[in-house]
């Protein structure tokens, strides 16, 4: 496969994109710094999406997380910021504890994944357009997709409750 | 008909679920708030006599689970599937959707008064704890990972909610960050191992996992490393859920700080869900790969015994010490998992879902007791609170050293039997040393929940701190009937349960057995 190659160099160069601005979210000082990265985290991962044939999820990706949540994200930010105090993460000392961890737990995974022989997963010839995907989720994973709804009332009446501060009634 | 079967498999789940948006309307339109916790119970009643009615449904013929070589494995079709396969319903599902349902009545009963005497809103309290129960009814039903993490999510993003649903409460609001943010993560890790499990079989419903793992198994491949980091993921989002060390650190704290009714809920609810749910899941799945997930299972197992109970000896406050008694109580319940894990045989798994019940009936009772003394004068929730209650509340008194006896396991009390079934299920599995462990934890625990006992018995209360005074009243609504008959009801009809199940543990344990039924025979 002679565009195999530059597949794979593509891959690399995604991939090595979406770690950097991983670590700039968790390693910003700044909360909107963080913020900023994670939108191109998130591009990073449309992206990836994109490489693996898989377009339309790709679109979806930038909509609703690049397009959508990040503003959000951005948006609860600046709504709860203390004009007093400074919007800085505050490290504790267990830094390199978790750093150790993770480092560890990163190993022993790539170690596993890469000598575990479990061959190919999924249907490799299946090309998720439009209409198998409206397939997918309104026939196989309806059950699911409608628990999900579920999910989000339970999320936005929690999400009130919690907010919810001056002439609360009884 | 699919789509017939489909939505009769979800009735009981479709019922609170409606009854979850129905009573967060009808509190919108109504002034008489008392209502709501009439139309919650309603509900869960429902959900609990359509899932009873289901019960008959199926006889003989399909078996669900089937009993392998080294552990129970999927054989044949679901006695009721629906949905292209996402949910199964079996007599399993059943027990515990009736047990959701029942916990849920007892818990509502418990914060009727809670909520009216914190001037807190009731109709979200119970809109939210109803949806809880509906991830947890979607938790036993489901029969693919995917529809199961999102019942999983149903009940957990809720529950970090209740759990701050005071939020003029400082502790409150600390239990339910501290909460969410070690839940989040903790689902997260699941969701990770479970992502390895589709990676090492390609598919995600339990009976395509099972298939795919044996094929793993019969090819040779090498793939134990790969499968064993996947289980030890998924067995880590387990504990985390039913706080087994060493994954505990939250639960102390999440169940001090949460509201009273809301921690009675979350240590019998949650954890008889996340039971439940992830025995389903190990058994009907990966049953026959029990050497991968099983020796990790025995170090959480015997860790949180011995940690929950001996760090509970030191604790004063009674929150407290009942969240390290929990944790101590996952303990003895991922005994049973060990045993059907390393036996092949249901016993196991009906010895947990007859201790779900009775842990439920006896810990529901002990929060029921708590709540009942401080709705009836100030309270801390203290060891020396408690001092002279046997002269000053005779009747609570005597509930409350009940409860204690049955939590430790002493007869004629429920807690004697539940122990005893799982503990005989441990040595049928021919784990007879680690039976021993859990009997001598056991013993050790008779040390603080007896001490409750001395206390309120054998301790003179000081000086006017047990005065009657009554509680903050005022938010209760004039002509209202009493909310506190709720707390009492539930508190008596615990104690009665915790009685007569101890006297007469023969229906209950039929239930139990019957719920495997179909699931081991042909």
């Amino acid at each position: 496969m002679p565009g195999g190659d530059f597949h794979a160099l593509l891959f690399v160069i995604v991939a090595v994109w979406i770690l950097v601005c991983g670590l700039g979210v968790v390693l910003f000082r700044r909360i909107m710094y963080s913020a900023v990265a994670m939108v191109f985290c998130f591009l990073g991962v449309a992206f990836a999406y994109a490489l693996l044939a898989a377009p339309l999820v790709a679109v979806i990706q930038i909509l609703v997380y690049v397009g959508a949540i990040s503003v959000v994200i951005i948006f609860a930010i600046m709504l709860t910021e203390v004009q007093t105090g400074r919007l800085e993460l505050f490290f504790n000392r267990q830094t390199a504890v978790a750093a150790i961890t993770a480092l560890v737990g990163a190993a022993v995974l790539a170690v596993v994944s890469l000598s575990a022989d479990i061959g190919k997963v999924g249907d490799q010839s299946l090309t998720p357009g439009l209409r198998q995907l409206s397939r997918l989720i309104f026939d196989r994973y309806v059950f699911p997709f409608e628990l999900v709804s579920l999910v989000l009332v339970g999320a936005m009446v929690g999400a009130i409750v919690l907010a919810r501060r001056e002439g609360e009634r009884p | 008909m699919e789509l017939n079967n489909s939505v009769t498999v979800l009735l009981p789940g479709v019922v609170v679920a409606v009854s979850a948006v129905l009573v967060m309307v009808v509190d919108l339109f109504l002034r008489r708030k008392d209502v709501l916790a009439w139309l919650a119970a309603a509900g869960l009643l429902c959900g609990a006599a359509v899932a009873i009615g289901q019960w008959g449904e199926w006889t003989g013929g399909a078996a669900v689970w089937r009993v392998f070589t080294g552990g129970l494995t999927f054989g044949g079709r679901e006695a009721s599937a629906g949905f292209a396969g996402m949910i199964g319903h079996d007599h399993f599902a059943v027990y515990a959707v009736v047990l959701f349902c029942a916990i849920g009545v007892l818990a509502v009963m418990l914060s009727d008064e809670y909520l009216a005497r914190r001037g807190a809103a009731r109709g979200e309290f119970y809109g939210l704890l109803l949806l809880i129960v509906t991830g947890m009814i979607g938790m036993a039903i489901s029969t693919d990972v995917i529809a199961f993490f999102v019942s999983f999510e149903l009940m957990s993003l809720p529950t970090y909610v209740l759990a701050g649903y005071i939020w003029r409460d400082e502790r409150s609001s600390e239990a339910s960050l501290k909460y969410f943010v070690t839940g989040a993560f903790s689902s997260a890790i699941l969701a990770f191992g479970l992502a390895l499990l589709y990676a090492a079989t390609g598919a995600t419903s339990y009976a395509g996992i099972a298939a795919g793992l044996a094929r793993l198994q019969a090819g040779g491949l090498a793939a134990d490393g790969f499968l064993v980091v996947a289980f030890v993921l998924v067995v880590t989002g387990f504990a985390f859920k039913v706080s087994a060390v060493p994954f505990h650190s939250w639960a102390p704290d999440v169940y001090e700080g949460a509201p009273t009714p809301v921690t009675a809920f979350m240590a019998t609810a949650v954890k008889a869900a996340a039971f439940v749910g992830f025995a389903k899941l190990f058994f009907v799945a990966a049953g026959a790969q029990w050497a991968d997930w099983g020796h990790v299972m025995i170090v959480l197992a015997i860790l949180t015994m011995v940690v929950g109970n001996v760090l509970a000896l030191p604790q004063r406050n009674l929150k407290r010490m009942l969240a390290y008694s929990s944790i101590a109580h996952a303990g003895y319940l991922t005994l049973g998992l060990i045993a059907a894990g390393k036996s092949g045989d249901t016993v196991g798994v009906s010895a947990i879902l007859f201790y779900l019940a009775a842990y439920a009936l006896m810990n529901l009772g002990a929060f029921g007791v708590l709540i009942w003394i401080r709705a009836r004068r100030s309270y801390d929730y203290s060891l020396d609170g408690l001092a002279g209650l046997g002269r000053g509340m005779p009747g609570t008194a005597i509930l409350m050293a009940l409860f204690m006896v049955s939590l430790t396991g002493i007869p004629p009390t429920v807690g004697f039997w539940g122990k005893f079934y799982l503990f005989t299920a441990v040595i049928q599995a021919g784990l007879t040393w680690l039976a021993i462990v859990a009997v001598v934890m056991s013993a050790v625990s008779a040390y603080y929940y007896l001490r409750v006992v001395w206390y309120m018995y054998f301790r003179e209360a000081e000086e006017g701190a047990a005065a009657e005074a009554p509680a903050e009243g005022a938010a209760l609504e004039a002509g209202a009937p009493s909310p506190q008959a709720g707390v009492a009801g539930a508190v008596v009809i615990a104690g009665l349960g915790v009685l007569i199940v101890g006297l007469l543990p023969g229906p209950l344990l039929d239930a139990a057995k019957g719920a495997l039924r179909l699931l081991v025979g042909g």
